[in-house]
């Protein structure tokens, strides 16, 4: 009883005050330093137009904390042991602060003891996309129980649900994908009965079919061409494995699948029988920045799940017809995954066609769960490819996404709690060299300790896609437009 | 009379779920999660309805003790009857009032108990019958009419819509097993091997009922002399698969065994789906088996994510600041470390319906693990593999019960019922004396493996 008035009297307070049992938490992915923050935004580059940066310090023991910022001769302080900004103060702050250097001095006490901290934050000439789309789902992989595509102005903290199962009927729905970092060009798919892709062009939805007779699946993973009236998608037949180490988790695999290419003007799929072999697994397509080829992955078929492990995807290259949406037959290997002993995921080329950007792991096409996964970079001028150690967590980094201007990039990092997907950004400079990455800001500094879902394939955007909940229900309920095979 | 016929609403919704129906606020319980952060709880309760969401998760957490639950259930039953008799005692005569008031209590208590019972919903009634209350205070009519616009305004901003798809069905009646299949959930979360056995009795023809009596049979050292004392619907009562075409209930429980077999990984799947089945995809009860799954295999950072949610709880929180210091894999402690050494060593990826090389695997790393070795063996003998149950039957243990009646069945199969070979498994004349007399009188040896497998095989012939 005791107790219980404790926790009443502790209610009350948390209400007025905002307090809680805050030194118990530590921070899983905080910075380094004296002071330890969380979010980590010490030795950050970010772009101007991003939202507050706001962070707490994570600590046991720690209080009276005050923080200043100093850019330009002029300083922001802010008191407590959670640094959250006004929105427009930020904005106010960081209106000329392109190219320059953000001095962040801290103090608090731990442990009765006054210590010291300071860092610096670099704020890049070059912009982000405004807009991030992603799917927040439970790390499940088997089920789904109320998921939503969300889009989020990174500028700020605005959030507009574009798809949810309330204005579905429950199903499930597959991620957002832009094409070209448009905001009015891309597409999304809700599955089930009623679904389809749903393909935003110039602002017009269409629901369509992306199924055709002869081929294995709807489509899967893929990206939109620079024309406008194609797709790049793969096919696949996916099933989720259980790993018998504590640890490693879930694998997920294909037992077959095949590319395929949507002619969305003329509702027809190109099928080609070379990237839809029966003893390769060819997937996770996109377009080079001119749309003149596409870039997928492959491998050799082996019996599963018993030789899981074997399976080594290559990143090929092959040319592109824009002209009948031909993918064509002379295909180059331009990453061995037999070679590396490692196997390739999720190729995206920049948009400047200068690089690409893909997940390296042991084995297998599922590396949400691969410790050993990393991003590599090839230098589509030279074919020269390197490993991103220096922005490599000590979980998962995969399914990036490029900002228009091909200066940033984001990627779902499950960083820090081992579990939940995050959207981390990092600038690339024009020699290819990454800066540290930092995690999507959010308006609680906290926010990250209570959330239970994954960012599912976090992808920028340069505009809106003015796409709502509304917009999802009259697509759910509108008539698809089928696709039959182009011949 | 109506303190009276409230007295005996009261006292009568008390012992119901106090006594008939002790498992139903529990669920309940378990399927809410409220942290004692302001943080928190500003990001949590916004929007319309949030102080009905708000009390309703701080009342929740409170149906973890077995009386506190009913008792807060009957006190806002009860006020639903009192504040229903005051308003409509403003029209109506005392027994008109009370019989409406009683009809208002009686559907606001019924309603839920087909479902999970719906504090929320409750909240919502008593509110805006309060709020009717209050607008009905003034005496001028246009007054009255202001009042209750303003509060109705009120109602919607703090309460939410007084209708929603969230509140469930209009009407229900009690279902007594449905509270002892979410009891036997609740009492196998617990450990509580010996209620769970005396909770399943009355319903192992069902799947889920029979799972969790062989569960806690297991846990009790006693599955295979437990096994055919009861119907048994194949392997589903040894593991229930986790799949997407089981229910969210089925799913949640599906990794109660694994879990105390050593699995982990198909454990914490089984949490995760089921915590996206609660209503706000935060289950305490599932956080906490996800701390515990997260703990055993050494997966530090994911631990201390839901540690440090279920650290800022009433009635976990204890727990979970005993155990954050035992978040690194190296760290000793008696309460994980038998946990820690079932742990498979070896690593392939397999999709769960074939279990046994698992089980293999798993007793691999821990000869120990008596409870894997119960259910590789049981496995074997439920998909009438007599070849792969001899070959894993640890030969330097006499085999008992079942196991010698499936070894008896393997040497008659193979001719080899001499006494050399007898001899050699530790039986005698007496026990092929035994298998005699049950093939000339089958069902008087309903509880022995003879008849599962004689049945079975009948079956399959058909």
């Amino acid at each position: 009883m005791k107790r219980f008035f404790g926790y009443l009297t502790l209610l009350a307070l948390c209400l007025a005050t905002g307090c809680s049992q805050r030194d118990l938490a530590d921070a899983s992915d905080g910075s380094e330093g004296p002071l330890v923050i969380y979010p980590d935004y010490k030795e950050v580059t970010i772009p101007a137009n991003i939202a507050p940066l706001n962070f707490r310090y994570a600590m046991k023991g720690v209080r009276k904390a005050s923080t200043t910022f100093t850019l330009d001769g002029k300083s922001v302080k802010i008191k407590g042991l959670e640094v959250e900004w006004r929105l427009r103060k930020w904005k106010e702050f960081l209106s000329d602060a392109a190219g320059k250097t953000i001095r962040v001095d801290a103090e608090a006490l731990v442990d009765g003891k006054k210590v010291t901290d300071s860092w610096s934050i670099q704020v890049s000439g070059d912009a982000i996309d405004g807009y991030l789309t992603y799917r927040l789902i439970e790390p499940s992989y088997q089920m789904w129980n109320e998921v939503s595509i969300e889009e989020r102005c990174i500028e700020d903290f605005r959030e507009t649900t574009i798809c949810d199962h309330q204005h579905t009927e429950n199903a499930c729905m597959n991620c957002h994908v832009h094409g070209q970092q448009r905001g009015d060009y891309s597409l999304y798919y809700i599955r089930g009965p009623h679904g389809g892709a749903i393909l935003n062009k110039d602002g017009a939805l269409r629901k369509l079919t992306l199924n055709a007779e002869g081929m294995l699946s709807g489509t899967v993973y893929g990206e939109l061409h620079p024309s406008g009236r194609f797709g790049v998608f793969s096919t696949n037949i996916i099933l989720p494995g259980f790993h018998t180490m504590a640890g490693n988790r879930m694998e997920v695999f294909d037992s077959a699948s095949d590319l395929t290419v949507a002619d969305f003007d003329n509702n027809v799929m190109v099928n080609v029988p070379h990237v839809a072999r029966a003893d390769a697994w060819e997937t996770f397509p996109c377009f080079s920045a001119d749309g003149s080829a596409v870039f997928y992955c492959v491998a050799d078929t082996v019996s599963l799940p018993r030789q899981i492990q074997e399976v080594r995807y290559s990143l090929m290259r092959a040319p592109f017809d824009a002209s009948d949406g031909r993918i064509g037959e002379q295909v180059d290997t331009v990453w061995s995954g037999p070679a590396h002993h490692a196997s390739a995921c999720h190729p995206k080329a920049s948009p400047d066609g200068r690089w690409l950007l893909f997940t390296v792991s042991d084995y297998g096409t599922f590396p949400l769960f691969h410790t050993e996964s990393t991003l590599n970079l090839m230098d589509l001028q030279t074919g020269e490819v390197r490993p991103l150690n220096e922005i490599k967590g000590d979980k998962s980094d995969t399914y990036h996404s490029w900002s228009s201007n091909s200066r940033w990039f984001v990627f779902a990092s499950k960083r820090g709690d081992g579990m939940y997907g995050k959207p981390y950004f990092s600038h690339l400079d024009e020699n290819g060299v990454p800066s540290k990455p930092f995690v999507l800001p959010q308006k609680s500094s906290r926010f990250y300790e209570y959330n239970l879902k994954s960012f599912n394939i976090p992808d920028l955007g340069n505009a809106s896609t003015g796409m709502t909940v509304r917009d999802a229900r009259r697509m759910f309920k509108s008539e698809n437009e089928p696709f039959k095979q182009a011949f | 009379m109506a303190p009276v016929i409230g007295g005996v609403g009261f006292l009568s919704a008390f012992g119901f779920f106090l006594l008939a129906y002790p498992y139903h606020l529990m669920r309940r319980e378990q399927m809410t999660l409220f942290l004692f952060d302001g943080d928190y709880i500003r990001q949590t309760y916004r929007g319309s309805g949030w102080l009905a969401r708000f009390v309703c998760d701080f009342l929740d957490q409170f149906f973890h003790l077995p009386v506190v639950g009913p008792l807060v259930v009957a006190l806002l039953l009860t006020a639903i009857g009192v504040v229903t008799y005051r308003i409509v005692r403003r029209f109506l005569g005392e027994w008109p009032s009370l019989a409406v008031a009683a009809l208002v209590f009686a559907w606001s208590f019924l309603r839920e108990t087909e479902n999970l019972y719906s504090t929320r919903y409750t909240l919502v009634v008593l509110g805006y019958l309060a709020l009717l209350l209050l607008a009905l205070q003034p005496r001028k009519g246009w007054l009255k009419m202001a009042s209750l616009a303003v509060l109705a305004g009120f109602g919607v901003w703090s309460l939410g819509a007084p209708v929603q798809r969230y509140y469930g069905k209009a009407w229900g009646m009690p279902e007594v097993r449905y509270d002892r299949m979410i009891g036997l959930d609740t009492e196998v979360a617990r450990e509580n091997w010996d209620r769970v056995l005396r909770l399943s009795e009355k319903d192992l023809h069902m799947t889920e009922a029979s799972y969790c009596y062989n569960l806690a049979n297991a846990m009790k050292g006693k599955l295979g002399s437990g096994l055919f004392k009861h119907s048994q619907d194949g392997v589903n009562s040894l593991f229930i698969r986790v799949s997407t075409d089981r229910s969210p209930f089925s799913n949640g429980i599906a990794g109660e065994v694994w879990y105390q077999l050593g699995d982990m990984t198909i454990a914490e799947q089984s949490a995760i789906i089921a915590l996206q089945a609660s209503p706000k995809h935060t289950g305490a009860r599932y956080i906490k088996r996800l701390a515990e799954a997260n703990l055993v295999s050494g997966e530090a950072a994911s631990a201390r994510k839901y540690l440090n949610l279920l650290s800022r709880t009433l009635f976990y929180g204890r727990w979970a600041r005993q155990m954050m210091p035992l978040i690194q894999p190296d760290q000793p402690d008696e309460r994980l470390a038998g946990s820690r050494k079932r742990l498979s060593h070896e690593d392939f990826v397999h999709y769960s319906t074939r279990p046994r090389p698992v089980l293999k695997g798993l007793l691999e790393a821990d000869p120990s693990n008596t409870v894997a070795l119960e259910y590789l063996l049981c496995y074997d003998l439920m998909n009438l593999d007599l070849d792969h149950f001899m070959e894993d039957y640890p030969r330097w243990v006499q085999p008992a019960g079942i196991y010698r009646e499936a070894v008896l069945i393997w040497l008659s199969l193979h001719d080899r019922l001499d006494a050399e070979h007898l001899l050699s498994f530790g039986l005698d004349r007496e026990a092929v004396d035994r298998m005699e007399r049950f093939f000339r009188n089958p069902s008087a040896f309903r509880d022995s493996y003879w008849y599962y497998y004689l049945n079975a095989m009948e079956e399959d012939k058909r």
